[in-house]
């Protein structure tokens, strides 16, 4: 056997420390400004304090305004902020600052219907396929035949773990896993109540089934999908479910004592890094618009991904559910550069463009399997109608392609022969890997 | 299992003298704008006394040298991956002559 060529928690802590000279400057500046309590992440490359408006408005040199997101959430954000020119070197980003970036689940909405199937839909036609795959919905037995892994039995159970990120409030609930394991995946129906619950900043988790007040609220479709799909596929890989800062977005109450951070990827990240021991494939179903992350925190957001990597973790994200934007959907507003020009451009998904992950597309049908593609009002299989639902995918204005892409995306390019040029730079590009929607 | 506090914490004691002027080497300057995007609308000043929890991320002393073994152990377990992969057909097509092999022997 070769030995593992990946870094150590304490490996990565020392590479990813800030020189004395940055966190002397950085501390001297915070204390001229009264500010005494202060915590770190493990690397100490995060300075974590807990300051009022009015201190935080002095120590940036900025304004903090109360923004309203069209769907009521409200955040309160500084769009500029200063620093003494001798910090500039030293520090890469402060949040809550600039960051409009929101963790984004699918969303469905629907008018006049198209029937179901919509075309460009193939069902199995091999006799294998046929007898588990359909178009109406897709099992765990399905997965399992069409990507051959049927009849593998896992060898280290007792050393490998897979994990998944909640965020939102949303909650993967035993009952509801339970009852999909036990029509779908009998053998793993224990795996329901197995998996572990790991709170960051508030959670939450719950072991009971759903109230019927968060049954009509429309919670946990996500965390259902997620759970449901990781342990049909993966039982008996011991599950890890992490609930990330899941109380609704708001204006943090004073009163409360405890601010949100309101950048769950941030607290997830530094909880995360914080760890000695985590599962070595960690999934993600949420992201948003590259756009409304500004660039140097994307980086270091992107960079806490590549340290988790270094150490051998692997972080897959969905690669989003608007294709390149909505615009053949539901909202071509959805297209449009935020850089002040309003030029109508593919608009890339971070976390998905960040060069140290693994964005994962959607696909439909079987034999052939295509990019997913649902037309906007189209009936599904359940009788109910649904909004325009694609594979996400982009190129990264943020992130230069990485070498790793350099065999497949000029091709690629190339062979678009033009078409949609102008609308796309060709950075990262995600996905790199395709697999079918479990929805 | 509740979150756990991860945080070393460490109490830096100073004189605070709130209201005085941003004390500092060097002049203040923009270091970030970013415009807020479609669907946000400003909606007024924060409340002077809403609490904030601001994050200050520090310039990383040697990611370029991170990003390096982390390149290098993927490139590593692909090489690995490969080999192991060309390992195993190897001695499948070795099994399989001496199967056709002992096969023909028992059909003579």
């Amino acid at each position: 056997m070769i030995p593992s060529q990946h870094l150590s928690y304490e490996e990565v802590n020392e590479l990813i420390k800030p020189t004395d000279d940055a966190l002397d400057l950085v501390h001297e500046w915070l204390e001229a400004n009264g500010i005494i309590y202060a915590s770190y992440s493990p690397a100490m490359d995060w300075i974590n304090i807990e300051i009022n408006v009015m201190t935080a408005e002095r120590l940036l040199d900025a304004e903090y305004w109360v923004f309203q997101h069209e769907d009521g959430t409200e955040v309160i954000r500084a769009p500029e902020w200063s620093l003494p020119k001798h910090l500039h070197e030293h520090v890469d980003a402060i949040q809550p600052t600039t960051s409009f970036m929101r963790p984004v689940k699918r969303a469905d909405v629907a008018a006049a219907p198209i029937p179901w199937p919509y075309p460009g839909l193939h069902d199995a036609t091999s006799p294998a396929l046929k007898k588990v795959c359909t178009i109406n919905g897709t099992t765990p037995d399905c997965f399992s035949t069409l990507y051959q892994t049927k009849g593998y039995v896992q060898k280290a159970t007792d050393k490998n773990r897979i994990g998944f990120n909640n965020f939102l409030g949303e909650i993967p609930i035993r009952p509801d896993t339970k009852q999909f394991l036990t029509r779908y995946r009998p053998d793993a129906v224990s795996g329901a109540s197995e998996y572990k619950f790991v709170d960051i900043a508030g959670g939450p988790s719950q072991n009971g089934g759903l109230t019927p007040a968060q049954a009509a609220s429309g919670i946990s479709v996500e965390a259902n999908l997620d759970v449901q799909t990781i342990i049909g596929m993966t039982y008996p890989i011991p599950v890890t479910a992490f609930s990330t800062n899941g109380t609704p977005p708001e204006i943090p109450d004073a009163a409360a004592g405890n601010p949100p951070g309101n950048e769950p990827y941030l607290t997830w990240i530094n909880y995360v890094l914080a760890q000695k021991s985590l599962p070595q494939v960690i999934s993600t179903s949420y992201g948003d618009d590259e756009q409304t992350v500004p660039l140097d925190y994307a980086k270091r957001v992107c960079n806490g991904f590549a340290q988790l990597g270094a150490r051998g973790i692997s972080m897959i994200f969905g690669s989003g559910d608007g294709g390149v934007g909505d615009i053949a959907g539901n909202d071509a507003e959805a297209c449009i550069s935020n850089d002040g020009k309003n030029t109508t451009k593919f608009i890339a998904s971070f976390p998905p463009s960040c060069p140290y992950i693994t964005a994962v597309g959607a696909t439909q049908g079987f034999e052939p399997e295509t990019a997913a593609s649902r037309p906007a009002n189209s009936y599904g299989p359940d009788g109910k109608v649904h909004g325009f639902y694609a594979s996400g995918s982009g190129f990264s204005e943020y992130f230069p392609r990485p070498s790793y892409q350099d065999n497949v995306v000029p091709q690629y390019v190339k062979s678009l022969n033009g078409e949609h040029k102008g609308l796309f730079n060709p950075g990262k590009s995600s996905p790199l890997h395709s697999r079918k929607n479990p929805d | 299992m509740l979150g756990v506090s991860v945080f070393l914490t460490v109490a830096v004691a100073v004189q605070a003298v709130f209201g005085s002027p941003v004390q500092s080497r060097t002049a203040y300057a923009v270091k970030e704008t970013h415009r807020v995007p479609r669907k946000w609308v400003k909606m007024g000043r924060a409340p002077a006394d809403k609490m904030l929890n601001l994050q200050i991320g520090v310039k990383q002393g040697q990611f370029g040298e991170l990003e390096r073994h982390l390149y290098e152990g993927v490139c590593y377990s692909s090489i690995e991956a490969t080999e192991n992969v060309i390992e195993v057909l190897k001695l499948t097509e070795t099994n399989l002559q001496s199967l056709i092999r002992a096969t023909l022997a028992m059909a003579r």
